[in-house]
């Protein structure tokens, strides 16, 4: 009796365990989804994992892969078949040019060409979400003065008129836009003026300087959820000074042959994430704590992109 | 003459390294990056508000420091006095980043806030050593210099304060070592300083605004560090 027992229950857990290995070491198929580490990118990848799965193609996440360079070789060797890249970080960083582009559709031409040219690698369509560098200025002040391109502040400046909070025109900016080639200096150049006072700080207290009214300017990430939460807003940079940053889901050509779908599904996505869409959903993971898949879901029922 | 060449040949020799490595520096950039970071109007600029985040905050430091460790050695103070040298001496194990950061959160940013939690820092060491300096003094000496019938405002100016002085600049000179350390850590806040430059130059990995930035840094450590020595050697004589 006893001993019966135990040899069932031996035999359960014996099939139990087969079957867990069996499950676990069947070749997986599906399209292997990559990101990097920062929110934004984990919230695309769950974007496009969810929309992949809604339409029948079978997924693997690898999101949160790492760093750049660490998921592009990922991709460029065949562990990642699909992940968001950035039109100026494959420019510069990837492909080795050394001049920014400033136009959108410029870049994504090159880059896209040059991409598939020499690593065989599809960029679907781009966002208009473009996380470029940003001056911002607290949302109040920027309607009752009326400044919401940097020509505007540029010509606010030149003529003398009074600053808001703290009553001079400064800026904060982190150490690296104090000396990249698409810094503060060449903005100033380009639009001809210059802040009253610049402070260098930690990038990650711009926002919060900025909200205090410890400075009228700040520079930071286009779309980063602090903007909207703090109550911020961009200035929109009209002479095109700033490189551009839009991001496209990047595809290698033997997934894309296999799954040719993906772009149809991922094409009206890309076009619907737009800055204020990307940066309300960072808001949601960096500000609410909420986790990026749900985010993501909750983005795509409200575009009707899944049920 | 002799006597005054001696004392200033080495502050002269540190300010002309300092300043053969700006113009070398500023002349031969590596890189249009290296360049924008090293003007001469950059440099002064960090410079600058190096010397005033220190001299501000280090003055304070001492007027404060000495004057409170004179009030807490006084014997009806002396318990609250080692009360306060236990709580320094706590104090001064929290890392320099830590107190800025501290001070960023309630204060806000920028240059005054670095100034005043510089300032806070360095008393630490000036106010322990002024109390351990004075608290050691022979008990012995005090009880003649009663029995001669001194007064305790002279007990304190003609005894005391003399013979604890060594002690005292010694909490000057680490106060002033630490400050200058601490100092490049201001930028972080807002502060400005040689901290830019070292900084900026990790951001982007640009060695030579990273090396300016810490030398210049270094040779103020050390030429501060000389003139307390002097000047603590004059007033020895002196007293």
């Amino acid at each position: 009796m006893n001993m019966k027992r135990l040899l069932t229950v031996t035999l359960i857990l014996m099939v139990l365990t087969a079957a867990l290995f069996a499950g676990g070491c069947a070749p997986e198929e599906g399209v292997v989804i990559g990101s990097k580490e920062f929110t934004e990118q984990l919230v695309l990848g769950q974007i496009a994992i969810l929309a992949l799965e809604h339409n029948g193609i079978p997924t693997i996440d690898e999101t949160g892969l790492g760093g750049t360079v660490v998921v592009r070789e990922a991709q460029e060797g065949g562990d990642v078949d699909l992940y968001w890249e950035y039109t100026g970080t494959a420019l510069i960083t990837h492909l080795g040019y050394d001049e920014a582009i400033t136009d959108p559709q410029e870049c994504y031409d090159v880059v896209a060409a040059d991409d598939l040219e020499r690593n065989n690698l599809v960029w679907l369509d781009y966002t208009p979400f473009n996380n470029t560098y940003t001056v911002m200025m607290r949302k109040s002040d920027s309607e009752a003065m009326g400044i919401t391109t940097l020509s505007d502040l540029a010509n606010a400046i030149n003529e003398g008129v009074e600053a808001p909070e703290p009553g001079t025109w400064n800026f904060a900016t982190d150490h690296e836009y104090t000396i990249r080639d698409d810094g503060y200096p060449g903005l100033q150049q380009l639009y001809g003026f210059e802040f009253e006072d610049v402070i260098t700080m930690d990038l990650g207290i711009t926002y919060g300087a900025l909200r205090d009214g410890d400075v009228a300017t700040a520079m930071g990430f286009a779309t980063d959820g602090r903007i909207a939460a703090f109550e911020l807003v961009n200035l929109e940079d009209d002479l095109n000074f700033h490189p551009v940053y839009n991001c496209s889901p990047v595809v290698r050509q033997e997934t894309l042959d296999e799954f040719p779908e993906i772009a149809d599904i991922l094409n009206p996505i890309a076009a619907a994430l737009t800055a204020e869409a990307m940066s309300a959903m960072n808001m949601e993971v960096d500000i609410e704590e909420r986790l990026p898949v749900e985010v993501a879901e909750e983005w795509l029922r409200e575009q009707g992109f899944i049920e | 003459m002799n006597k005054f060449f001696r004392w200033a040949v080495i502050p002269l020799l540190l300010i002309a390294a300092g300043v053969v490595i700006v113009i070398y520096t500023v002349n031969n950039p590596t890189d249009g990056l290296v360049a924008r970071a090293l003007t001469y109007q950059n440099i002064m600029t960090a410079l600058q508000q190096h010397m005033g985040l220190m001299f501000v905050s280090m003055f304070g430091a001492i007027v404060v420091g000495v004057l409170v460790g004179i009030m807490l050695s006084r014997p009806k103070l002396y318990y609250i006095g080692r009360g306060v040298e236990n709580i320094v001496n706590v104090g001064q194990t929290i890392p320099s980043l830590a107190i800025l950061a501290l001070f960023f959160t309630i204060l806000g940013l920028g240059f005054r806030v670095a100034v005043f939690a510089l300032f806070l820092y360095s008393i630490l060491p000036i106010l322990r050593n002024t109390f351990a300096g004075i608290i050691g003094v022979e008990p012995s000496i005090i009880e003649s210099a009663k029995g001669m019938g001194m007064n305790p405002y002279r007990i304190l100016t003609r005894i005391e304060l003399p013979l604890a002085f060594p002690i005292i600049v010694a909490g000057v000179r680490t106060a002033v070592v630490i400050n200058v350390g601490a100092a490049t850590l201001a930028t972080f806040i807002g502060g400005g300083g040689f901290g830019d430059l070292i900084v900026t130059g990790l951001s982007v990995g640009r060695s030579m605004v990273i090396f300016t930035g810490a030398s210049l840094a270094a040779i103020t450590a050390i030429f501060l560090d000389y003139v307390v020595g002097e000047i603590e050697g004059r007033i020895v004589r002196w007293t």
